[in-house]
């Protein structure tokens, strides 16, 4: 990976051809978009499978369980699995199959749980990228909001038996064709070797590099993990390695660079609270 | 942090994306599109932090917070508008709410209540105690029931000042 | 101070028209006509005065300026009134007359709801047709000929509530029309033609149709492009007797008696109709290179006059029996007119053509108002077969009828006697020509048998009114009685005017002298012989007696002979309107009604068509305006995968 010194993120950079930085396409080969594309075509059936399996019978909704097993098998068959990155992958099976198990349940509760077990696991992806603070974030709002939510579900269908429309989905193959399309294109842009624009430096915003001497950021520099000081900038092989996970880092950036972000998020928060609770209120109480 | 993981983790997020995408269009229940929609926002987050990783700075994680700072902000609108909608018809249906259809539009069709298969099975408890309506408290035992201790907690401190 | 006399005689009329308009818009019906009397009278007396000072000066013409009108680039148009005699003699009838019948139409418009509205129209009429006879060139007289056109539409139609009135009145307007065109093809043709020669080169086009200019260049035009002038003149004359009702453009003056019978008097007999008489005069320095023109005017002036006395003897409608007489007459003074291609006879011709307008304006106008008269009296019933003998009830207008009616069957020593007599000795004087004579020597035997056909119909139309048992109609009620004076005492100017103009002009030589002023009439000695004056008062009596037996007889109840076709022709206008119908005006309907039903139907169509498809193209979009959100989440999906893909794939992996 080459990284460039220079400092136009923001500017209009010429469009240079000479300048492209060229994306290797190493292990996908032909293999490896076979096996991809049939593990999203069988997901897709899976998906299915299971919808029709939950209203109509078990037999299918096991065939559904068969089909997500072979995908899931498929898929990381052919994902470079060293021994670090297993629970990286476990998290991310966990993560579909819990979206999966969201989107076809039942019952709003089983729904619910699936959603969870989704977004906690999508947290535990983050977690093993270093990105504490997001993933703690993404835990205590998800987990607060779901837990509200699945109080809401409760509260409003206090239900004896289900209610047709937790039942039944609305055309469930077309909607599985457009996201296999979906999933598709988006697996062979990224997969598929190609050019990219080559990485530039925003120096304009020091602390959003706090850390990265090398690269102009960080003014004063912090020490960070690795142990690596102001007084020993990093060699461009180091900072290939660097990883910026200190989460210390990451506050410093949101209150200097983007605290105008940060307090118009605050706002945007103040003004939905607001308006949820004008919108919450009775219509009868308040004609307005 | 290789680019091959940034690759894989962007499939992730597409595939999380994907799956929000089919539940927002699949599921009729209001709350669980909701849901849906959060499903998508966390497969953009990891996206953004796959790219915060390649780039080595700080800029997707913010941009991941913002993400969740907006979508705090339409859990609270959305679930406000959930609850007025439920006020009017007393359904989380989406189908129910077309008013706005043109004339010529087929109308939504009727949902069939009888959807096969496994009804569902809840858990059912042991009835405790009487049942007041088949068994209404005798006249007789109303000032005895009264002077219960076991009543209720606010009973029991008025009884005591009263005796 | 002629130039101001000049320029009142319109002007005087123009501001009786805005006041009368004035009082129309405020509903009255009192004291309109005050405005219009007075402004008409004073017309009248300048245009006496401009006759009695010698306006057209010591050459014979006098151009009094007005303004300019038009100064766009090279294109300048002048407003100026041209006096000269022969203007001079139409412009003293026409006010003269028309003060007369204005003062007649107080009482005679008595309580009408438009009685504002009719003097108005009327003073508009007498400013359009002076400004007309006053024109210095061609285009103004065009634009005032539509003037009048216009003012006898709204008359004709003024009583438009009828379905006859309005219909009469737009097929006197339509058939104008025809006429109108190929008179406005004739003058644009005429300018084009000056323009080429060298009095016209150099000269802008409007001012070109000066009558100066174009006189000026006709000899040059004859001799060099003598075929197109001929054409001009053609076109002219269509112009010209559309204008004067002449065959077989005659349809629409019978039909005109619908408007009120002073209009008719006014308009449909004294001056309009005399309108396209004037042109031809007018135009005689244009015409004289035209003899092949000229010979058609004489004839078709002859037939008309032959058929409109035909037609005069067997109708019983006393209003339509002058109507015919009208046309019948205006074919005699084309017939004079025509007699101009003769050698050296031009001057004579339009003498003897003016004379007869004069005399049979005063007469003509004269029978109209007493048959008006008669119809006031008799409950608006004008049909002769419903009233007899009223010389007790009527005993004025029986004397002023009798006198009308003698001057027009041409009794000596009455003004039609002599008018008569000097078209007719024109007619005999121009078979003299070696050339084309005998087309006049047949021109005048027709004219003869016309003139005996007049004095029987006047005769016998005169004699079924007033004489006989005494019967009057049920719409007259009990309360028939003779006019008011002031309906009378124009009358009886009139009257007078029919008796002595004739003696007073003829055959003393003054209309001739005072015509010959004019410098496009030249001057010709001309005599009439005793024998054309002794035969034409021999007929005229035999044709008033037999008149007289032929209303004692009443009306012929034979079904067959040449006695019932001739009647039966008569009373069916010659079976004109019906050809008409049937040839020009059912096609055009026919043609009216493919085009209404192509343009209903294929142009419609193909303008829905086209207009249908994003119509059909939104009922389809329609369909998808559930109102429901998983339609609409769904139509989004759609277009973002579509978006992907092709994102995707547009490049070149």
């Amino acid at each position: 990976m080459q990284l460039m010194n220079e400092a136009w993120l923001f500017g209009q950079a010429p469009f240079d051809p000479g300048n492209l930085m060229r994306v290797p396409g190493t292990h996908f080969d032909g293999t490896f978009s076979t096996a991809m594309l049939g593990a999203i075509v069988l997901g897709a059936t899976a998906y299915w499978l299971l919808q029709r399996g939950v209203v109509k019978s078990k037999s299918m909704a096991i065939a559904g369980y068969v089909v997500f097993g072979i995908a899931a098998m498929l898929g990381l068959a052919y994902v470079p699995a060293n021994m670090e990155d297993v629970i990286l992958y476990c998290f991310s099976l966990l993560a579909i199959a819990g979206g999966l198990a969201f989107i076809v349940a039942r019952e709003p509760v089983h729904a619910a749980l699936g959603f969870a077990t989704a977004v906690l696991s999508a947290c535990g992806v983050l977690f093993m990228q270093q990105a504490y603070f997001v993933a703690a974030a993404t835990i205590i709002v998800y987990a607060g909001a779901t837990i509200i939510i699945f109080l809401f579900v409760l509260m409003f269908a206090q239900q004896t038996h289900l209610k047709p429309y937790d039942v039944l989905l609305t055309r469930p193959a077309l909607a599985a064709i457009i996201g296999t399309a979906l999933v598709i294109t988006i697996t062979w842009s990224v997969a598929e070797e190609g050019e990219i624009l080559p990485l530039k430096i925003d120096v304009s915003r020091p602390n959003s590099l706090a850390g990265q001497p090398a690269l102009g950021g960080g003014d004063p520099p912090v020490p960070i993990l690795g142990a690596v000081s102001s007084e020993s900038p990093m060699s461009p092989e180091e900072a290939a390695r660097f990883v910026p996970s200190k989460t210390a880092g990451l506050g410093r950036a949101m209150y200097t660079d983007y605290l105008m972000a940060v307090e118009l998020a605050g706002t945007v928060l103040l003004v939905a609270t607001v308006g949820a609770i004008v919108l919450a209120q009775k219509q009868g109480r308040n004609p307005t | 942090m290789s680019i091959i993981d940034t690759q894989n983790l962007l499939i992730l997020g597409g595939v999380l994306f994907a799956i929000g995408l089919v539940g927002f269009l699949t599921r009729r229940s209001m709350i669980l599109m909701f849901l849906s929609l959060e499903t998508m926002l966390s497969g953009v987050s990891v996206n953004l932090i796959a790219f915060s990783k390649l780039h080595m700075n700080y800029q997707g994680q913010i941009l991941a917070i913002m993400v969740l700072a907006i979508a705090a902000c339409e859990a609270a609108l959305a679930l406000a508008l959930i609850v007025s909608l439920y006020r009017r018809k007393a359904t989380l249906d989406v189908e129910a709410w077309d008013e706005l259809s043109e004339v010529v539009s087929p109308k939504a069709p009727d949902i069939p209540v009888d959807f096969g298969g496994a009804e569902p099975s809840f858990p059912k408890l042991t009835p405790a105690g009487l049942d007041p309506i088949s068994n209404p408290v005798p006249s007789t035992l109303d000032t005895v029931i009264k002077n219960q201790s076991w009543s209720a907690g606010s009973n029991t401190s008025e009884a005591s000042s009263r005796a | 101070m002629l130039n101001l006399f000049a320029w009142m005689v319109p002007i005087s009329p123009l501001i009786g028209c805005l006041i009368c308009t004035f009082l129309a818009f405020r509903g009255d019906t009192k004291i309109a006509h005050l405005p219009a009397i007075v402004s008409l009278l004073f017309s009248a007396l300048f245009a006496i005065c401009l006759l009695l000072f010698g306006a057209q000066g010591a050459e014979g013409i006098a151009i009094f300026e007005g303004y300019r009108y038009l100064d766009v680039g090279g294109l300048t148009l002048d407003i100026a009134l041209r006096v000269d005699t022969l203007c001079l003699t139409l412009l003293t009838v026409v006010t003269c007359i028309s003060a007369m019948i204005a003062i007649y139409s107080r009482d005679y418009m008595h309580n009408d709801p438009g009685y504002a509205r009719y003097f108005a129209v009327f003073c508009g009429f007498v400013f359009s047709m002076t400004m007309l006879v006053l024109s210095h060139n061609l285009l103004m007289l065009y634009g005032f000929w539509e003037g009048v056109g216009t003012c006898s539409y709204l008359l004709i139609g003024y009583w438009y509530q009828r379905p006859s009135a309005a219909r009469a009145a737009t097929k006197a307007f339509l058939v104008n029309r025809i006429a109108d065109t190929a008179f406005l093809f004739g003058i644009l043709l005429l300018g084009y033609a000056v323009g080429q020669t060298d009095a016209g080169s150099g000269v802008s086009y409007l001012n070109r149709l000066d009558f100066v200019l174009i006189f000026d260049a006709a000899p040059v035009l004859a001799e060099r492009h003598g075929a197109l002038l001929t054409f001009i003149g053609m076109l002219l004359m269509i112009g010209a007797i559309g204008k004067s009702a002449q065959f077989p453009f005659h349809v629409w003056l019978p039909d005109a008696m619908e408007g009120p019978t002073p209009v008719s008097a006014l308009i449909h007999a004294a001056t309009m109709v005399t309108a396209g008489v004037y042109l031809m005069a007018r135009l005689a320095p244009l015409t004289e290179f035209t003899p092949t023109v000229l010979v058609t005017v004489a004839w078709l002036g002859g037939i008309t006059a032959l058929i409109g006395a035909w037609m005069a003897m067997y109708q019983d409608d006393l209003k339509r029996v002058l109507a015919y007489s009208t046309v019948s007459q205006l074919g005699y003074l084309f017939m004079a007119l025509g007699a101009g291609a003769a050698k050296d006879m031009m001057g004579v011709a339009i003498i003897a053509a003016m004379f007869h307008l004069v005399t049979h304006a005063f007469f003509k106008a004269l029978l109209f108002l007493s048959a008006g008269n008669v119809m006031h009296a008799m409950g608006d019933v004008i049909d002769m077969r419903q009233f007899a003998g009223l010389r007790r009830v009527l005993p004025k207008t029986h004397i002023l009828f009798g006198i009308g009616a003698a001057a027009l069957a041409g009794l000596p020593p009455l003004a039609g006697f002599f008018s008569k007599d000097s078209v007719l000795s024109v007619l005999l004087d121009a078979s003299h020509d070696t050339m084309i004579g005998s087309h006049y020597m047949m021109l005048l035997v027709i004219g003869m048998v016309t003139a005996f056909l007049t004095a029987i119909y006047t005769s016998k139309a005169y004699f079924r009114t007033f004489h006989g048992t005494e019967k009057i109609p049920k719409a007259a009620g009990h309360h028939a009685h003779e006019a008011s004076t002031f309906m009378l005492a124009p009358m009886a100017v009139l009257a007078v005017g029919a008796v002595f103009v004739g003696i007073l002009l003829g055959p003393t030589s003054a209309i001739a002298n005072y015509l010959q002023q004019t410098p496009g009439v030249p001057h010709a000695e001309h005599s009439e012989p005793w024998w054309i004056l002794a035969g034409s008062a021999v007929i005229a009596v035999v044709g008033v007696v037999l008149g007289q037996f032929l209303a004692g007889r009443g009306p012929s109840t034979s079904t067959s002979g040449v006695g019932f076709v001739l009647a039966d022709f008569g009373r069916n206008r010659l079976y004109i309107d019906w050809l008409f119908t049937r040839v020009l005006v059912w096609p055009g309907e026919w043609f009216a009604r493919f085009c209404g039903w192509w343009d209903e139907n294929v142009v419609n169509g193909m303008t829905n068509a086209v207009a249908n498809v994003p119509r059909g193209l939104g009922l389809m979009g329609q369909r998808l305006q559930t109102g429901r959100i998983p339609t609409y989440s769904y139509l989004t999906a759609v277009g973002f995968a579509v978006v992907a893909i092709w994102v995707v794939t547009r490049t070149n992996w």
